[in-house]
C-alpha cells in the first residue's frame, strides 16, 4: 500500500526539484534588475561656495559659478586660468548678494578688504597661507576668519582636490597677532 | 489510484524498482550539485565580468570627474571617449556625439536610480538577442549642506557579454553530460546490486521448486552471512526437518505395507491347508446333522471369504510395492468383456452394447478384474437394468458401465476407490473384502503409457443411477513395466 504511494510521491518530488531547478539554474546570463554597485565618482563642480553668518553661524550658500573671466589676447579673447579659491575668496571679500542679504545673512568681514595668497615655499599640500587687508586695518573676527577658511578650504574641490580634511588654513591680517593654521568648524568633504 | 498501485505492485519487477531508485538517486544528487555548481559558477562568471569591465571604467570615469557644470560639448565628447569606445555622457539635455551606444537600452528604472542614488548601478539587459552589460556611472557634485548628490552628469556604457554566456553555456552542457553519465552509471550500479539481490532470490525460487515438486533432497548453498543467507539457512533447515519427517512417514506407510503382505503372505498356507479341509467338510456336510451341517458350511464359506480377501490383499500389497506388472497383449475388448460376463453367468442380468472390432493392447487379465469388480458392484448395489457401453477412439477405449440403483451420496463419491470403504455401514458384513473397488482403480491406473494414463471415474447419471466410466490407453507401450 504505501509503496505505491511512495513511489508517487517520489516521483512527484523528482519533478518538483527538477522544476525548481530549471527555474533557478535557467540557461545563460539572465537579464537583471538594476544592481548598486560602489560610489559613484566625486567631482563635479555646479556651483562656488561661499561661507556666511546666519546670526552668528555658519552657514553655506551657493552661487553659480563665475564665467571665466576673458581678457583681449592678441589673437582674440583669451581665457586665462583663475583659481578657484582665489575666485571664491574675491566673491567673499564682496559681502552677501543682496539676495542673501535679504534672507538675514550677513558676513563678519570688514567690507572693503581684500586679500591675496602666498606661496612663499610652495604649498605643500596641507596648508594654504593668505593674508587679508582690511581698509582701516583692522583685525579680523574669529567668525570672519572661520568663513574665510571655509570658503578657501571647499574652493579647493572646485580645483580637484577631494581630500580637505587635511587642509589648514593661516589667515594674517592687519594685526599683528599671528594666528595658527586651523581648519573648517564645519565638517567639509 | 488503487488500480495504479496495483499495476504497480504487479508489474514492477525488484530489478525495475531497484534500477529506477537508483536512477532517481543519481539524478536528484547529479542536479543538485550540478545545479548549485552552475549557480555558483554563473554568479562568479556574472561578477568576474563586471568586476573586470565596471571597476576600471569608474577609474576611468573618476580621472575625469571633476567637472565645472554645465560641461562644454567637448568636455562631454572627451568624458565619454575617455570611458570606452561605446560610453556616452549626457547632462541633462547634452550628450556626447559620435558615441555607439544605444540610449534606448537604459531602462526607466536605470534612469530613476541614476538621478537619486549616488551609487554606480548597473544592468544586465537582453540587447538585441546577446546579454549585455549597462553600466550607469552618475557624477556627484558637492553640494551646501555638505553632502555628495548626483550632479547631472553621467556617463553610460554598454558592454557584451557574450564570451560569457558561452562559458555559462558550456558550464551547462557539462553538468548535463556528466548528469547524463552519472545516471548511466547509476543503472549500471543498479542492475548489478538487483543481479547480486535477484540470483540469491532466483536460486531459491528454483530450489522451492525442486521441493515442491517432490525432490525433498533439494538444498540452497549457503553463501555469506547476510540476510539471504539467513534465509537460506532457513530454507535448508526447514528442508531438512521436511525431508526427515516424509522419510519417516515414509517408512512407517512402508512397514505397515510390507505388514500387510506379510500378513497375507503368512495366512496364505494355512489357509490353503483349510480350504483342502473345507472342500472334505462340504462333501460331508448332508451327512452331518442339521447343525453340525450348518456349522460346515459356514466353516467353508467364511474360509472362502478370507481366502478371497487374503489374495485381493496381496494384490493391493503387490501394487503398493509398485512390483504389479501388466502382461500386454492384443486383444478384442468387446470378446475380452463378453468373456467375463459369460464366465460369471451374467449375460443375462446386463445390457451390454459392445461393438465388435474394437482391439487393444491390454493386460486381458486386469481387464477381466476391473470389469467383474464393476459389473458386480452394479448388481449388487444398484438396480437392474444394468448397463454396458463400450467405446473407442484412436487413442481410448472407454467402457461405461451404468445401473439404475440409487446413485452413490456426495459423502460417497469421493471415497468410493478408497480400501475398506463402505457406503452403507449397517450392511458391514458385505460378500466382498471392500477392496475390489481399490483393486480396479489400480489397475486401471496401472494403464498408463506416455502422457495417457488410465482412469477410472465414478459420478452418478443425471436421470439416475451411477455410472463407473473405464478410460484405458488404446496402444500401451512395452515399458519396463
Amino acid at each position: 500500500m504505501t509503496r505505491g504511494k511512495g513511489l508517487l510521491s517520489t516521483v512527484a518530488l523528482i519533478l518538483a526539484g527538477a522544476i525548481v531547478g530549471l527555474l533557478v539554474a535557467g540557461c545563460g546570463i539572465r537579464p537583471t534588475a538594476v544592481i548598486h554597485g560602489q560610489e559613484a565618482p566625486k567631482g563635479a563642480v555646479t556651483s562656488m561656495i561661499l561661507y556666511l553668518l546666519d546670526h552668528g553661524t555658519l552657514h553655506a550658500v551657493a552661487r553659480p559659478l563665475p564665467a571665466p573671466p576673458t581678457i583681449d589676447g592678441p589673437s582674440g579673447k583669451i581665457s586665462p586660468w583663475v583659481p578657484a579659491e582665489s575666485q571664491a575668496l574675491d566673491a567673499l571679500l564682496q559681502g552677501p548678494s543682496a539676495t542673501e542679504a535679504a534672507g538675514g545673512l550677513t558676513s563678519d568681514i570688514p567690507p572693503g578688504a581684500f586679500g591675496y595668497f602666498e606661496r612663499p615655499g610652495g604649498f605643500d599640500g596641507t596648508t594654504i597661507s593668505l593674508t587679508i587687508k582690511t581698509r582701516q586695518g583692522v583685525a579680523l573676527s574669529q567668525h570672519a576668519v572661520d568663513q574665510i577658511t571655509c570658503t578657501v578650504i571647499t574652493a579647493q574641490l572646485t580645483d580637484g582636490s577631494l581630500d580637505t580634511t587635511r587642509l589648514r588654513v593661516v589667515v594674517h591680517d592687519s594685526g599683528d597677532q599671528s594666528r595658527p593654521p586651523q581648519g573648517c568648524p564645519l565638517q567639509t568633504p | 489510484m488503487s488500480r495504479l498501485r496495483r499495476f504497480l505492485g504487479v508489474a514492477w519487477g525488484l530489478r525495475p524498482r531497484l534500477v529506477v531508485a537508483f536512477v532517481l538517486i543519481a539524478a536528484i544528487s547529479a542536479a543538485a550539485a550540478s545545479g548549485a555548481i552552475y549557480v555558483a559558477a554563473r554568479r562568479t562568471i556574472e561578477t568576474d565580468a563586471t568586476n573586470s569591465v565596471v571597476l576600471p571604467l569608474i577609474d576611468r570615469v573618476k580621472s575625469n570627474a571633476h567637472q565645472k557644470l554645465p560641461p562644454t560639448q567637448d568636455t562631454l565628447n572627451s568624458i565619454a571617449s575617455y570611458a570606452s569606445a561605446v560610453s556616452i555622457a549626457v547632462y541633462q539635455n547634452m550628450k556626447s556625439k559620435d558615441s555607439l551606444f544605444d540610449l534606448s537600452t537604459i531602462t526607466p528604472e536605470m534612469h530613476e536610480t541614476m538621478r537619486t542614488s549616488g551609487e554606480v548601478v548597473w544592468q544586465r539587459i537582453n540587447y538585441k538577442g546577446t546579454p549585455a552589460m549597462v553600466i550607469g556611472i552618475p557624477i556627484l557634485a558637492y553640494q551646501t549642506d555638505e553632502t555628495w548628490k548626483p550632479s547631472g552628469l553621467e556617463v553610460y556604457t554598454m558592454t557584451y557579454m557574450g564570451e560569457q554566456e558561452t562559458a555559462v553555456q558550456e558550464l551547462a552542457q557539462n553538468a548535463w553530460q556528466f548528469g547524463s553519465l552519472a545516471a548511466l552509471f547509476a543503472v549500471i550500479v543498479a542492475l548489478a546490486a538487483a543481479r547480486g539481490v535477484l540470483r540469491p532470490v532466483r536460486r531459491l525460487g528454483l530450489t522451492a521448486r525442486q521441493l515442491g515438486e517432490g525432490d525433498l533432497s533439494a538444498r540452497l548453498t549457503v553463501r555469506g552471512n547476510d540476510e539471504m543467507a539467513e534465509l537460506a539457512r532457513t530454507f535448508n533447515n526447514t528442508a531438512a526437518a521436511l525431508e526427515q519427517h516424509v522419510g519417516q512417514l515414509r517408512r512407517m506407510e512402508a512397514d505397515a505395507r510390507r505388514f500387510v503382505a506379510d500378513v497375507s503372505h503368512e495366512l496364505r498356507t494355512p489357509l490353503a491347508a483349510m480350504t483342502a479341509v473345507t472342500d472334505v467338510l462340504d462333501e460331508e456336510a448332508p451327512q452331518l446333522g442339521d447343525d453340525a451341517g450348518q456349522a460346515a458350511r459356514l466353516v467353508s464359506q467364511e474360509t472362502r471369504k478370507l481366502t478371497r480377501l487374503v489374495e485381493d490383499l496381496m494384490e493391493v500389497s503387490r501394487f503398493d510395492a509398485g512390483a504389479a506388472k501388466l502382461a500386454l497383449d492384443d486383444i478384442d475388448v468387446a470378446n475380452a468383456i463378453g468373456a467375463t460376463l459369460r464366465v460369471r453367468g451374467w449375460l443375462g442380468r446386463v445390457e451390454a452394447e459392445l461393438p465388435a472390432g474394437i482391439i487393444a493392447r491390454l493386460d486381458p487379465r486386469r481387464l477381466d478384474v476391473i470389469v467383474a469388480n464393476l459389473v458386480g458392484n452394479a448388481l449388487k448395489h444398484g438396480a437392474p437394468p444394468v448397463r454396458l457401453r463400450l467405446w473407442a477412439d484412436h487413442n481410448w477405449v472407454e467402457l461405461w458401465v451404468m445401473d439404475n440403483g440409487p446413485g452413490l451420496s456426495p459423502e460417497v463419491l469421493p471415497h468410493v476407490f478408497d480400501r475398506f470403504y463402505k457406503a452403507d455401514f449397517a450392511r458391514a458384513r458385505s460378500e466382498g473384502s471392500g477392496l475390489g473397488l481399490a483393486i480396479a482403480w489400480e489397475n486401471a491406473r496401472l494403464h498408463s503409457t506416455g502422457q495417457l494414463h488410465g482412469s477410472l471415474e465414478a459420478a452418478n447419471r443425471p436421470e439416475g443411477g451411477a455410472v463407473f466410466t473405464l478410460r484405458l490407453p488404446r496402444v500401451m507401450d512395452e515399458g519396463p513395466a
